[in-house]
């Protein structure tokens, strides 16, 4: 590598050689090699997990959805389409995992409506009292509409861009842009009683 | 572009500075005016805090070593079991199992779901109808509560809740059973009135005093409750009860004072068929349906409870000597009933007499409407005051409105009375704020206070539109003047009229106000549409 060349050049190089990188793991793996899969998961899990980890907004199931992303991966990494990046199919297969198991939580929640509706006031309780910063923005993230906490968690702390968004959650690059926005001001609102102590003006 | 865009759009490029999403020359341009507006910058500054708040508030998991691990081992567990072909067949294969299986067992037994319907109505209809007893088992029904029964249409079912049992021979086509919170608003004849106005002497009171109490233990007999499950069966034949009942009293009343009554009544004479109204009279009597209709909290059904209405109204009138008797007794033994009930099969929307019955419910009332008595003879309710009233006015009904007033969307260009004859009420739909109540509506009309007109209006606010303003004109109220004698009468709808006319003028001459200014400009559309009036039948 030319060490003229500037910072972008290198950094766009580096995506080439991951890229590349990813793919032939994969044909690797397609071709029998096991060893492969496992340095694919490696190189992703952390990724994949924190992923989950934001778009249920706990951590209680992290783990299992993890693996069972993989385990869905590696069924059907032979109906991968080489013509986009191995993430943001790994991404979508994520997310969608998530949704899933938000569908089914809810479903659960139904029967037992109660209960839950308790834990999340003592929680809410407790937490008020402990005046703490981070936890009052993960509350307030967390009482955000899922089709709006997606979005905006991916952009705002796993940094995607509008576009892996888009293609992770399936949708039109202006319907991210727009769910962002409104993620962002519904957020302001929620944490409107915290104004003085959160925002500097 | 509207002030509105243009705020959208600048706050939007925030989020697409912020978020790196802007192209290069827009970068540049959106920099700039951050540098020139203060407001720009001060949203700015927020939606960028907000944005690191949200970047800083995640904490990413700690490193699991196993993960990898525990991933290949769990692959490989299920590589044996054959996973990689686990996919859509086998969860298919189950699927087409099962629909099978569940198509088999209802082949075998077709009826499965019926009768598990039938069971359930059936244990409904058994929690309903156990323990019933009759409602006014000790408290004696008097001769004022028949007297409502007959001629008010209600009979209080309790007190406290304001529960009242609504019965209308006639309502229409059709007969009405209905349970209902009470309607303080309806205005009633008491029976002292009706025997004052009339002028029936004791003799004549008497009898119809007879009257009201031979029927009070047949009336009683035929509305059971179930206090702890709070249902009440009323029998179908309460109906057709209170149609013998009017008929009675009217045919004493036409005895003691056939003048007053056709004053009172002008319907009348149609009753005075005697013959037909002893056969119907005594017909009423003979019969003894045990149709019931039952008003649960859950549903409103039919069912046939096996009494003997004559000994059980014989039973609840020796219960009322009893009590009589011994009014300090304190608790009063209750007594109980059984009845034997049969479920016709369809239960819940069966038939009722000869035509179907339809039931309404809503939050305050449950109503049946079924097919009425089938006689040959009406027997006029207390409505004919009404009728009389509609004659009197029936050529001012229409007042054709000026073009001006008349509207573009949804208005008349006439102003009509509405009100059918059996209600107690005419409404007309008034759609003019600025009178917001009678003082401003007469005066602005050069309407006394104090006269007739004053005593029959009645505003109201609309409850679904809060511009809309109603006048109620109330022609039933013992107030304005049920029992007028002829003359007063003819008097009074005078000067309506003459008040109705002069209402007409003011509204021609508004008419000729308004003209002038027509077309001018936005302001005046406005203030045209409020002007506008709406006509409701």
């Amino acid at each position: 590598m030319n060490d003229k060349k500037n910072e972008q050049d290198v950094t766009q190089t580096q995506t080439i050689f991951r890229l590349e990188d990813d793919f032939s793991l994969i044909k690797d793996f397609l071709e029998g090699n096991e060893q492969s899969f496992v340095k694919l998961v490696n190189r992703h899990k952390d990724k994949v997990r924190n992923l989950i980890y934001l778009t249920l907004g706990n951590n209680y199931q992290v783990e299992d959805i993890a693996q069972d992303v993989f385990i869905t991966v590696y069924r059907k990494l032979s109906q991968f389409n080489f013509n986009a990046q191995f993430s943001t199919w790994l991404y979508r297969i994520t997310i969608n995992k998530c949704k899933d198991h938000l569908r089914r939580a809810k479903l659960r929640s139904i029967f037992s409506p109660f209960e839950s509706a308790e834990d999340e006031k003592y929680v809410e309780k407790h937490d008020t009292d402990e005046f703490e910063v981070k936890q009052i923005i993960n509350d307030a993230i967390a009482q955000l509409p899922e089709k709006l906490r997606i979005p905006l968690v991916l952009r705002d702390i796993e940094g995607m861009s509008y576009q892996e968004i888009g293609d992770s959650l399936g949708f039109e690059q202006g319907t991210v842009k727009s769910r962002i926005f409104r993620a962002r001001e519904h957020l302001r609102v929620l944490l409107e009683p915290y104004r003085k102590d959160l925002f500097n003006e | 572009m509207n002030k509105n865009d243009t705020t959208l759009r600048i706050k939007n490029e925030i989020h697409l500075y912020l978020d790196g999403e802007l192209s290069e020359n827009a970068k540049a341009e959106f920099e700039m005016r951050l540098l020139q507006n203060s407001d720009l910058r001060a949203e700015f500054e927020q939606i960028r805090q907000l944005k690191s708040l949200v970047a800083q508030s995640h904490e990413p998991l700690t490193d699991d070593a196993f993960f990898t691990t525990r991933l290949m081992s769990t692959i490989a567990e299920n590589k044996n079991k054959g996973f990689s072909k686990f996919n859509w067949f086998r969860s298919s294969t189950a699927f087409i199992a099962l629909t099978g299986a569940v198509l088999f067992f209802f082949w075998l037994n077709p009826m499965f779901i019926n009768k598990q319907i039938d069971e359930h109505k059936l244990s409904l209809v058994e929690f309903y109808s156990q323990n019933l007893r009759p409602l006014f088992e000790d408290k004696n029904l008097t001769t004022a509560q028949v007297f409502d029964f007959a001629f008010n249409n209600s009979i209080v079912l309790d007190n406290n809740t304001q529960h009242e049992l609504h019965i209308d021979a006639r309502d229409g086509n059709s007969s009405i059973i209905e349970v209902r919170l009470r309607d303080g608003s309806v205005e009633t004849i008491k029976f002292e009135d009706f025997l004052e106005r009339l002028e029936i002497s004791s003799e004549g009171k008497d009898e119809i005093d007879s009257i009201l109490n031979y029927y009070a233990p047949k009336i009683a007999s035929s509305i059971l409750v179930n206090d702890n499950n709070n249902s009440i069966a009323v029998n179908s034949d309460l109906v057709s009860l209170q149609e013998a009942v009017r008929a009675e009293v009217y045919n004493v009343a036409l005895a003691h004072n056939s003048r007053g009554l056709q004053v009172v009544m002008p319907h009348v004479p149609i009753i005075s068929d005697r013959h037909n109204i002893a056969q119907f009279v005594s017909q009423v009597k003979n019969t003894n349906s045990n149709k019931f209709l039952v008003f649960s909290p859950d549903t409103v059904f039919t069912m046939q409870l096996f009494i003997d209405a004559d000994s059980l109204s014989k039973e609840i009138e020796k219960n009322w000597e009893e009590f009589e008797s011994e009014p300090n007794k304190g608790t009063h033994k209750r007594k109980t009933f059984s009845f034997s009930f049969k479920a016709p099969g369809a239960g819940l929307h069966g038939q009722m007499g000869s035509g179907e019955m339809r039931i309404f419910t809503d939050s305050i009332s449950y109503r049946v409407e079924m097919p009425p008595f089938p006689t040959n003879i009406v027997i006029p309710g207390m409505d004919s005051i009404q009728r009389q009233i509609d004659r009197a006015i029936v050529h001012m009904r229409r007042i054709p409105l000026p073009d001006s007033l008349a509207g573009r969307r949804r208005l008349s260009t006439y102003f009509e009375f509405g009100g059918s004859s059996s209600d107690s009420t005419m409404t007309f739909n008034f759609n003019m704020p600025q009178f917001g109540n009678i003082d401003s509506l007469m005066s602005e009309f050069g309407m006394r206070r104090g006269s007739f007109a004053d005593s029959i209006f009645v505003n109201r606010r609309s409850q679904f539109d809060s511009s809309a303003v109603f006048f109620d004109f109330r022609t039933d109220s013992l107030k304005s003047g049920v029992f007028f004698d002829k003359e007063e009468l003819r008097e009074e709808m005078q000067e309506f009229q003459n008040e109705i006319r002069r209402f007409r003028e003011e509204m021609m001459e508004m008419r000729k106000n308004l003209q002038p200014e027509r077309g001018k400009s936005d302001s005046l559309k406005i203030k045209r549409k409020k002007i506008t009036t709406q006509v409701e039948i």
